[in-house]
């Protein structure tokens, strides 16, 4: 075998190439993911028709916590499953194949997680949420073959997104505010990578990578609650506060001026809902009834409402920049000879 | 000319055929077993066992042994100096080849 320096970098190639080309998916992990995804898939179709619990909230969120909990077992049993093939074989796992079994992880979180957020929010609400998890599963993928802490910022800016979407869902931030997360991730959050990036022995340490995670999540977040606050005051109406039936008996004597109008918990609110498709139709003039659940109260104008409202216990907020949130649950259609063609719509309100 | 070739530039330990591959394969896989560079480089067990020791009794490779189950393994890694030395013998060869 000769050693001149143009076959020794040829042999340099074709050993790189070789090394580069180690990964290899075995015959089980097709089997155990296959199958236990299907059963995973299949349970929870079924789990979320019975509605075990008592609202969509609790419904929701044992389905996908099941759903985590199944899919872990199924990595953990593949992970073990591979690993004793391989030490059967007197084989190693590659860095490459290490990193991308990281890689299969987070895509699987990353299907829970967005499933769980469509559970609760419209997909063009989770628009923002997305891209940070999808730009944050990129980072997280660079930094697996990097010496760069790429990988932190990649796991910074899915936390991002998982508070986004718990602050909303749990009403502390209104939807609209994601949007603000988003700008607030790639405005100031990406920039900061650059300190990360630049110095990384200074953040080596736990103490240093927690250090930055606080202050980076800190940072980003602290211009979203700023802009919520400043955006969303919401001055208190002052207004005589009046109930709904003395508004509606006395039209002309609230036709000027400024009241607040009580609706009480209970109150009758027709629903007007229009519908157009292929094979159903609905004109939107036959109101379906509905009931406040809640005391509310409207801020009117010279008789009309000027945008405030206060639900319940909760503050005074603005119709227009609160977002309402309402999306279709389930459909159920059915034909039957006592009651003819007769379709099932569940609504689901966030508000 | 500039594929001359000049042997006493170069790393004696890594310019021969077979460790040159072996670091190579290394370099690009990480960690790898016996059995595993035997098949990639297609050579005898007597032929890599004897350019291994030479590689591991220089510091360039590093043997990371698991106690288990059965016989314990032995997993081949590059080691820091000899990931820089593998660097720099391919430095060497692309400026005498004028790449």
């Amino acid at each position: 075998m000769t050693n001149t320096p143009a076959t020794q970098i040829d042999n340099i190639h074709a050993m790189l190439d070789s090394g580069h080309h180690s990964v290899r998916i075995e015959k089980h992990t097709f089997l155990i993911w296959g199958l236990g995804g299907a059963a995973v898939v299949l349970f929870m179709e079924w789990f979320g028709a019975q509605e075990f619990l008592k609202t969509y909230w609790q419904n929701n969120i044992a389905i996908y916590a099941i759903g985590a909990g199944a899919l872990s077992i199924i990595a953990f049993l593949d992970h073990r499953k591979t690993r004793d093939i391989r030490k059967e074989r007197a084989e190693s796992v590659s860095f490459t194949q290490a990193q991308l079994i990281k890689l299969w992880w987070v895509a699987v979180g990353l299907c829970i997680l967005t499933g769980f957020g469509m559970a609760f929010m419209d997909l063009a609400l989770l628009t923002y949420p997305i891209s940070l998890l999808i730009f944050g599963a990129v980072f997280y993928t660079h930094g697996l073959f990097s010496r760069q802490p790429l990988s932190l910022s990649g796991v910074l800016m899915v936390v991002a997104a998982v508070i986004g979407i718990s602050l909303a869902v749990s009403k502390v931030l209104p939807y609209m505010t994601l949007q603000y997360l988003g700008i607030s991730v790639f405005g100031i959050g990406l920039p900061l990578f650059a300190f990360l990036t630049d110095e990384p022995k200074r953040f080596s340490t736990a103490l240093g990578k927690t250090g930055f995670s606080l202050g980076w999540l800190m940072t980003v977040f602290l211009p979203v609650f700023l802009v919520h606050f400043i955006a969303g005051q919401v001055s208190t109406p002052t207004g005589m506060v009046i109930v709904l039936s003395d508004f509606t008996a006395n039209k002309a004597q609230y036709s000027k001026g400024r009241y607040i109008v009580r609706i009480p918990s209970g109150t009758k609110v027709p629903l007007m809902v229009s519908l157009e498709g292929k094979s159903l139709a609905l004109d939107g003039n036959a109101p379906i009834a509905a009931h406040v659940t809640a005391d509310i109260q409207v801020s009117l104008k010279d008789g009309k409402p000027d945008g405030r409202v206060k639900a319940g216990d909760a503050g005074w907020t603005d119709w227009d920049k609160r977002g309402w949130p309402l999306w279709l649950k389930d459909v159920k259609a059915e034909l039957t000879s006592e009651k003819g063609p007769h379709a099932v719509l569940k609504l689901f309100a966030n508000f | 000319m500039t594929n001359q070739h000049t042997p006493a530039k170069l790393d004696p330990l890594l310019h021969q055929p077979v460790r040159t591959r072996i670091a190579a394969f290394l370099a690009a896989r990480g960690e790898t077993t016996f059995g595993e560079l035997k098949k990639a480089l297609e050579i005898s067990d007597g032929n890599l066992d004897s350019h291994m020791k030479k590689l591991v009794a220089s510091g360039y490779i590093i043997v990371r042994k698991v106690e288990g189950k059965g016989r314990p393994q032995s997993f081949y890694s590059l080691s820091e100096p000899g990931r820089t030395a593998f660097r720099a013998y391919v430095a060497a060869l692309q400026t005498m080849l004028g790449l």
